[in-house]
This record gives C-alpha cells, sequence and structure tokens, in this order.
C-alpha cells in the first residue's frame, strides 16, 4: 500500500493542476472564398486576388483548444475597406448576429440600426443599409472546451 | 459545461448556389435557450436570401487595381475570470480589369500628293487609360483599305506597346491632390511628371506620397490602411472637384505610332485614299481580354493631280488674230491651274513648240510675269520644256521647283496658278 503513496500524491497534484491551469484557449483562422464554375458544377475555391464586383466569402473558424469553456465570446469583424457588405449573407450556427454603422462602437439588429437625417428641418429616423454596415459581431455566448463552429460573411469588392 | 447538451448536427447544405458547406459542423444548444434554434433558423433565412440575384454592380471602374482588400477578426473571450483575445487576418489583391483605352490619332487625317510617296506618313495616337489599374496597351495587326491607289508600301506599327497607370480615386483635396488606396501608385507605374486625367480635367502628377499598409495591431484590433497621397497640378479643364470613386487614368501622346508611304491614285483624275487600322489589346486578363480597333482608324487622302490648261493669244496688230500678217508680234499666254485646294502637283513641265512660220522672240517668256531665267535666243518651252512653278516668292528667273501649289482660293495668283507667256514674230 505504501508505495501506491506516491502515486496518489502524483494524480492529486495532476488533478489539481489540472484545476489550476484548465483554461479556454479560442483560436480563429479565415479563408477567402469565391465561387467558380468549373465543368458546369459550382465550387467555392480559396482566392488571392479579385476583381472589382465580384462576391468574396470570408469564413471564420473558431476552435477553443483549451481544456474548459469559454464565454462570452465575441467575434469582431471590421468590413473591408473597398467592399460592401451583401445584405443577408452573415451566418453563424449558435451565434447572435449583430451589426454596427459606427466603427464598432455599438452593434445593433439590421433593423435596428437606424440614422438620423435633417429633412425639411426635422430630424428622421432612416434604417441603414449594407453600404453603411462597417463593422460585424457574432456573439457566442459558449464555446466548450474542444468546441469549435463557423461564421461568416460575404462581400461584394467595389 | 454543465448545462450544456452537445449533440452533433450533420447538414449538407445544398442551397442552390452552394455558397457554403457546413458539413460536421458543431453546434451546442442550450438545453434552456430555444431562442438560439430561432436564431439559427433566421441564419438559415439569411443564408437562402443571398440566392436571389444581386443588384448589377453599379458602373464604374471600381477599387483600384493592385488595391489590398484587408479583412481582420477578432474573438474576445473569457476564460474564467480573464479575458483573452486571439485574431486572424486575411489579404486580398484587387485585381486590373481589362478595359480598352480612349485612342486618339494625330493628325485625325491627312491629305498628300501623288508624287510624294517617297516620303513616310506617320500618324501618332494619344491614349487614355479607361481602366481601374495599370495596364500595358499594345498594338498589333495593322490592316489597310486601299481605294484607288496603288503601291503604297512599308506600313508598319512604329511605337507598338504602352503602359498607363491607372486607379480609383478614394479621397481628394479640392483639385490639388487625391488619394488613391495603398501601394497603388508607384506600385503601378505612376512617377511625377505623369500626365492623368479625371473628370474633364487634365493634370500634371507632383510629388507621390506612400500610405501605409492596413495592419492588425498587438491588441488584435485593426488599424485601417492609409492611402497613397498625388500631387496635382490642374492643366486643363474646368471641373472644380474630384468626386470619391471617380476613376484617374494616365494618358501619354505619341503613345502608340504607325508608319508607312502612300502609292500613287490608280486612276488620273480621281483621288486616291489608304484607309488603315490595329487591334489594341490589354495585358490584363480579367474578366477576359479587352482588344479593339476604336480610335485607331486614320484615312490618308492621296490627291490626283487635275491640271487645267488654258492658251490665248493676241497681237500687236490692231486687227486682231483673226487673220495676221507677216512682221505681227503674237504674245501667247499659258493659262496652267491646279483644281485642287488640298493638294499640290509636282513634276508639271509645259511644252509648246514655236509655231511653224513664226520666230520666237529672244528673252521673251515669262513665268508670273518673271524673266524665266536661262531664256534666250530658243524658247524654253521646246522640249524638254519649261518647269512650272507659281511660287511669287522665289528668286527672279529661277525655277527651283516645278511644283504647282494646291489652289488657296483667295489669292489665286499665287497659288494654284502659273501664267506663261512668250513672243513670236509672224515671218
Amino acid at each position: 500500500m505504501k508505495k501506491f503513496i506516491p502515486l496518489l500524491i502524483a494524480l492529486v497534484c495532476l488533478m489539481v493542476s489540472a484545476e489550476v491551469f484548465a483554461k479556454s484557449l479560442v483560436s480563429v483562422s479565415m479563408k477567402a472564398e469565391q465561387e467558380v464554375t468549373i465543368n458546369k458544377e459550382k465550387k467555392m475555391v480559396a482566392v488571392k486576388t479579385i476583381d472589382p464586383g465580384d462576391v468574396v466569402l470570408y469564413t471564420i473558424s473558431y476552435v477553443n483548444s483549451g481544456d474548459e469553456a469559454a464565454t462570452n465570446a465575441f467575434l469582431d469583424d471590421p468590413i473591408p475597406k473597398g467592399t460592401v457588405y451583401i445584405i443577408g449573407s452573415a451566418f453563424g450556427n449558435d451565434a447572435d448576429i449583430t451589426f454596427s454603422i459606427d466603427g464598432g462602437k455599438t452593434f445593433k439588429k439590421p433593423s435596428l440600426l437606424t440614422y438620423e437625417v435633417k429633412i425639411n428641418g426635422k430630424m428622421e429616423k432612416r434604417v441603414a443599409s449594407p453600404e453603411q454596415y462597417t463593422d460585424i459581431r457574432w456573439t457566442v455566448s459558449m464555446i466548450p472546451d474542444r468546441g469549435k463552429g463557423q461564421v461568416g460573411f460575404k462581400v461584394r469588392v467595389k | 459545461m454543465k448545462e450544456s447538451v452537445y449533440f452533433k448536427f450533420k447538414t449538407v447544405n445544398k442551397i442552390i448556389k452552394g455558397e457554403i458547406n457546413m458539413k460536421n459542423i458543431f453546434i451546442n444548444i442550450r438545453r434552456a435557450t430555444t431562442l438560439r434554434a430561432i436564431v439559427g433558423s433566421f441564419a438559415l433565412l439569411a443564408l437562402l436570401s443571398f440566392v436571389l440575384p444581386q443588384a448589377a454592380q453599379a458602373a464604374g471602374v471600381g477599387t483600384s487595381g493592385g488595391a489590398t482588400i484587408y479583412n481582420t477578426v477578432k474573438v474576445t473571450y473569457t476564460s474564467g475570470t480573464t479575458t483573452l483575445f486571439a485574431s486572424d487576418h486575411i489579404s486580398l489583391t484587387v485585381s486590373t480589369v481589362a478595359t480598352y483605352p480612349t485612342l486618339t490619332p494625330s493628325p485625325t487625317s491627312q491629305t498628300v500628293s501623288a508624287g510624294s510617296g517617297a516620303v513616310p506618313i506617320t500618324y501618332t495616337y494619344t491614349v487614355l487609360s479607361n481602366s481601374n489599374g495599370p495596364d500595358t496597351y499594345t498594338a498589333s495587326g495593322l490592316t489597310d483599305t486601299q481605294t484607288n491607289i496603288s503601291a503604297a508600301t512599308g506600313a508598319s506599327i512604329t511605337t507598338s506597346s504602352v503602359h498607363l497607370w491607372a486607379g480609383t480615386v478614394i479621397g481628394s483635396t479640392g483639385i490639388t491632390s487625391i488619394t488613391v488606396p495603398y501601394n497603388t501608385t508607384t506600385a503601378g507605374g505612376l512617377a511625377t511628371g505623369a500626365t492623368i486625367k479625371i473628370g474633364n480635367n487634365t493634370y500634371t502628377v507632383g510629388t507621390i506620397t506612400a500610405g501605409t499598409a492596413a495592419s492588425t495591431d498587438g491588441s488584435g484590433n485593426l488599424v485601417p490602411e492609409t492611402g497613397d497621397t498625388v500631387a496635382l497640378t490642374k492643366i486643363a479643364g474646368s471641373d472644380v472637384s474630384i468626386a470619391t470613386g471617380a476613376q484617374a487614368g494616365e494618358y501619354k501622346a505619341a503613345a502608340l505610332a504607325i508608319a508607312f508611304t502612300t502609292g500613287t491614285p490608280t486612276t488620273p483624275g480621281t483621288d486616291g485614299s489608304y484607309a488603315t487600322s490595329f487591334t489594341v489589346t490589354t495585358t490584363s486578363v480579367v474578366p477576359s481580354q479587352a482588344s479593339g480597333t476604336t480610335g485607331t482608324n486614320v484615312t490618308t487622302t492621296v490627291v490626283s493631280p487635275t491640271l487645267g490648261i488654258t492658251k490665248t493669244v493676241s497681237s500687236n496688230d490692231p486687227l486682231g488674230t483673226t487673220t495676221v500678217k507677216p512682221g505681227d508680234t503674237l504674245t501667247y499666254t499659258m493659262t496652267v491651274t491646279n483644281a485642287s485646294t488640298t493638294g499640290s502637283v509636282s513634276s508639271v513641265t509645259v511644252i509648246d513648240p514655236v509655231p511653224a512660220y513664226t520666230t520666237y522672240v529672244a528673252n521673251s517668256t515669262r513665268l508670273n510675269s518673271i524673266t524665266v531665267n536661262g531664256d534666250g535666243a530658243t524658247s524654253p518651252l521646246l522640249t524638254p520644256g519649261l518647269a512650272v512653278d507659281d511660287n511669287y516668292s522665289r528668286g527672279a528667273g529661277v525655277l527651283a521647283s516645278g511644283t504647282l501649289h494646291a489652289h488657296d482660293g483667295g489669292d489665286s495668283g499665287r497659288h494654284g496658278i502659273a501664267v506663261i507667256t512668250y513672243q513670236v514674230t509672224v515671218n
């Protein structure tokens, strides 16, 4: 029995250390793709160059390689300069998608994104158009350990 | 973690356009939040919505060729009580779209004389870029259409390619400077001293100041790029501002050139014409190679010589010239006229043998009232004849050439008409 004691201590230490050092480690990676037709079959292929007017699909993959869940995760992506967000293209299962028209200061649902313009001396509320979107935020309340997911959106190159 | 239930949600999304492939995406649905499922359905609806055709790209050239589309994403999350972040970014380069330039020939047409075929006729072309980025334009395939003309030779493209800068304005200060995306000026071949057109104005390029590339800082946040700035000096045009999104295109005079020699009209009396055109091709292959012939067509008219001649005689005898008697002095006047108002006629000679039963009056030949050099006891109008030059301003009595200039319609005594007189006495 005595000889098991060090092993037990080691095991306890390991458990304690696991408890102490348990943490979440989230990483993201982004890819840019474009739809092409090869042999009449439409495929998404990775791109490095892009033509004005083309549509680019950005897919962001996130993974928690830690051993604890990550909470209150925000994935923030400023819409690239020289592009316009394509309405309705943002996706992300398990994510709440909001947009900003003020450079990332505030994020709201598209229908709540309003700005005021002065018309005939009166301030009028207008719903922002996708051209005015500056940032996209995906809110994922929890990414479990070893959990992963994908979010993304499309833009049209000006 | 303890509050969550996990299951694998396998979908193979075959939404018509195949936009997104969501194979094997782990989805966790928290027990309490059915709301999440609703959000998920909305996301799916959103996905379906872009099956709808996209609005056509607005007219314009689009983002500058060579510009960088920089996208960065930052994830902020809480691990225990610590807030952590991670980020990734991706850069795409915008291509130059193959766009046919504007060509303007100089001159737009030419009229030359028959017989001037040995002198090469040249046309140069001003080329203006209409593109969103730098490109090299190449001329090839010179073709010609010869109408009533023979022996036109040597038609060739003598300057066959030109590189022109172009870009899209993203900001401006009045008309004194523009900003274009980072790394799209000198990298695209723009240099101080170049000439560019924006809208209706023409500018000389001054100092070019490089911007900075977009980046992601140590906190995972985007640092936007600053564009390259180009100082401008207006040299023509009346625009008072430069709009964001305006296309700026370099243009070069004599950027392309052709040369050839004309032949002579096949049917005398009818002008010949020599029309040429060539193909200009862009180097950029996006979306497909652009080429065309617009603006390259020039027509050279080769004027056929059309000379008229009238001959009159007068006498010193009061009875006139109906009947003459020995000893009378007769004055013959020949008026040679070039009917063309555009082309001169070269190598003109007039031959007029002295009539029988008359004797040439020594030194009596005049060309436009000026004594003909070398005149003497013998008529210079005998073979090989007298070369005609209608230019009054030449040295007296010197027949430097045999060219009859084009009829100017106004000062008709000076150009286009040669009046030759000589006298004989009746034997």
